[in-house]
């Protein structure tokens, strides 16, 4: 028999009882697209951002004042912005931590004092934030709010003394007032911009992935793992002993692996699609991407199959490579929201690569083109985690 | 059964100077045997000694570190995969797949080995008769009972009409009804000309299906031949034990007197005989009691038999 049909032969008998086990099933369409359903609609069918700051004034200067005053100028409308004002710390730590705020911003006892020392270089007292842990993003957007108005009254008292040094009078009261009312007329310039893609890319379409992603690894694993069943089990010495070489073997068993995955993954796609009205974007892109994520967690469960003794080591590794490469690569949350050294990690797992890649396509109309650096990086995680593992599979294989 | 086309001189297996190494181990250590066609041949040892390392290297399942194969005059290599279609291998696990039916692990199976069309429906359903699961046989094999299993396995290697078929202990954890069957069924195909190597470590089972066996332990094949030739070889004999009353002395002389008499010794009620044909002794030994007015009570015949030759050749006993 020819290589090539015996490999198909073996790759479709391989599929045909994965669909009849309803555990593959739950596990590679069930469980996933009810994990991104569940996901999808706690993110109320988008990720927007909005945050209530609390505005402490510990100073009471005229210059805190108007700092503060300031800030809520420079706030325009439509930022997803909303200030309370307040004068007692301790209060404020109460109502972040019970949630009435987001973030707290204080201006400390001698800010305004310290202004008029910044001509003879003395530093500004300055500005406090207080976070809730939780809230990364209203805490890091209040602190560049805090870093703003640092930076635009240095820069505007040195603008007053610097025109004041020029004319060559030594500064008087009155110059020093001027540099306080200058001070006191800062004006933050909040500049937010919140690019709302929940018309055209939802959360579903996102988990939908990430998860079909993570379940890709038991669903294909399992595949793997089922050379190591089959020899255990005797079908696989019956397969060897008819007239096929044992790369058509391995062949069938790969194509069997891939078809299951992509079958999977595909399904999710268009379940996501038609029952969620998730919009994924460029089929050609999306497909690239899905085809190129299957090849690189094949590989690595190739890689995990051929280092395992056992079936039961074949679970456990494949468990562990699962669920860490599933939260480096945001899976669980979307990137934007992580730390930016998981931010960074994600791009060595091919969640964090393809993940990227389906929210550029899905969110930001990207195309094929714009998929292809994430496509080559996953075929090279396929290609060197394959190479990695295939000696392994194909000593059990033969024996 | 089978395609027996070729010279009537070749056999349809010959293996030669076959080694297996696993480190330091000679598991398989210089065997060497031929089957000729129509001939059923036993591998006749004890768990672990290299049985079934042995038909692995046979079916091209395993690597060899020494010797050669030949399947009906080719040598089977890498590169001559086709030479496996000569050979049905039942495996001694269920080799099939669980969750498909029985027709379903034969289609497959029988595709694998080049089948297709009309023709495999016709195998299938040959294949079904022969191992009496035609009525059963769209249910799921994990279904069946495990002599229904046990069938479906062997059928699965008879499908493609193989010329060798490599039966690895078939009757392992089988039931007695169940492999009383699958030894009449391979009686069966033993008589209508297919070649079998069959290996076990029941002694009766070689005894009853295999032309010759060959004797192996501890990766050696130690002896080979007919039934006869081995016990032959060993110089094994029969053993007859006469109970009875009377003039028990004079009755052993006489039966030393006897032809095929190796020895005969009085003890207290009763005579022990070593005897080289056992059909020959026993009337004259009857004759001879009546002579040497002893009453006989019971005669007790132990045929030397594979289990004595291996207990000869060894030291251990078969199951040890």
């Amino acid at each position: 028999m020819r290589s090539l049909s015996a490999a198909l032969l073996i790759a479709r008998n391989d599929f045909r009882r994965r669909l009849r086990d309803r555990s593959a099933i739950l596990m590679g369409l069930v469980t996933p697209l009810v994990m991104a359903a569940l996901i999808g609609s706690a993110f109320g069918g988008g990720i927007r951002f909005s945050a209530t700051v609390l505005l402490v004034d510990l100073d009471g200067s005229d210059i805190s004042r108007g700092v503060l005053d300031g800030i809520a100028a420079g706030t325009p409308d439509t930022a997803p912005l909303h200030y309370r004002r307040g004068t007692d710390l301790v209060a404020a730590r109460g109502d972040l931590e019970a949630g009435r705020v987001d973030s707290v911003l204080v201006v400390p006892a001698g800010f305004g004092a310290s202004v008029p020392g910044l001509a003879a270089g003395t530093p500004l007292v300055p500005l406090h934030v207080v976070v809730d842990a939780d809230k990364r993003l209203a805490g890091d957007v209040t602190r560049a709010i805090a870093e703003g108005i640092g930076s635009r009254i240095t820069t505007s008292v040195l603008a007053v003394s610097t025109a004041l040094a020029v004319s060559a009078s030594p500064p008087d009261a009155a110059a020093v007032q001027a540099m306080v009312s200058e001070a006191q007329k800062v004006t933050v310039p909040i500049a937010m911009q919140q690019v709302d893609v929940q018309g055209r890319y939802s959360p579903v379409a996102y988990f939908g992935a990430s998860m079909g992603i993570l379940f890709l690894f038991f669903t294909v694993g399992a595949g793997a793992r089922s050379l190591i069943t089959e020899r255990k089990e005797g079908t696989l010495d019956r397969v060897r002993a008819a007239p096929v070489t044992d790369t058509a073997v391995m062949l069938g068993k790969t194509i069997g692996v891939l078809a299951l995955g992509l079958a999977s993954l595909v399904t999710i796609w268009l379940a996501t699609s038609l029952a969620f009205g998730a919009r994924w974007g460029s089929p050609a892109a999306v497909l690239a991407v899905i085809v190129a994520v299957v090849l690189a967690v094949a590989g690595i469960s190739t890689m995990v199959t051929g280092l395992a003794r056992t079936d039961a080591q074949v679970d456990g590794y494949s468990s562990i490579v699962a669920f860490v490469l599933a939260l480096l690569g945001g899976s669980f949350m979307q990137p934007g929201s992580l730390p930016g050294v998981l931010q960074t990690m994600a791009l060595l797992t091919p969640n964090g690569w393809a993940l990227r890649a389906l929210t550029r396509v899905g969110a930001a109309e990207g195309t094929l083109v714009d998929v292809l650096p994430a496509v080559g990086v996953l075929l090279l995680m396929a290609v060197v985690t394959t190479a990695a593992g295939i000696g392994g599979l194909r000593a059990k294989v033969a024996r | 059964m089978g395609d027996s086309s070729g010279p009537a001189a070749t056999p349809v297996l010959d293996a030669t100077g076959l080694v297996k190494v696993y480190g330091d181990r000679r598991v398989v250590d210089g065997v060497s045997f031929t089957i000729e066609r129509g001939e059923t041949y036993g591998l006749l040892g004890p768990n672990g000694a290299g049985k079934t390392t042995t038909i692995s290297m046979v079916c091209g399942l395993l690597g060899r570190d020494a010797g050669t194969v030949t399947i009906a005059g080719q040598p089977l290599d890498g590169s001559h995969v086709s030479v496996k279609a000569a050979i049905g291998l039942v495996p001694q696990d269920i080799a099939l797949y669980p969750d498909l039916t029985a027709r379903e692990n034969l289609r497959f199976f029988g595709r694998l080995q080049g089948l297709n069309g009309k023709a495999l429906a016709s195998r299938i359903d040959a294949v079904l008769e022969i191992i009496g699961l035609a009525d059963r046989a769209d249910e799921r094999v994990d279904a069946y009972s495990g002599g229904m299993k046990r069938r479906c396995n062997i059928g699965a290697g008879l499908l493609h009409e193989p010329q060798l078929l490599v039966l690895d202990e078939p009757t392992v954890g089988v039931d007695p009804q169940s492999r009383n069957a699958i030894l009449e069924s391979i009686e069966v195909l033993g008589g209508e000309g297919l070649s079998v190597l069959y290996t076990t470590h029941y002694m009766e089972e070689a005894e009853r299906l295999c032309d010759r066996v060959g004797i192996i332990d501890e990766g050696r094949l130690i002896a080979e031949g007919t039934r006869r030739e081995l016990i032959d070889q060993v110089g094994e004999h029969a053993r007859i034990r006469l109970d009875g009353t009377g003039a028990l002395g004079d009755l052993a002389r006489r039966c030393g007197e006897l032809e095929a008499v190796v020895s005969a010794t009085p003890s207290a009620g009763s005579v022990d005989l070593v005897v080289t044909d056992t059909a020959a002794v026993l009337a004259p030994l009857v004759q001879a009691a009546e002579r040497a007015g002893v009453e006989v009570t019971a005669i007790d015949v132990a045929e030397p038999d594979l289990e004595s030759v291996f207990l000869h050749l060894t030291g251990k006993a078969l199951r040890d």
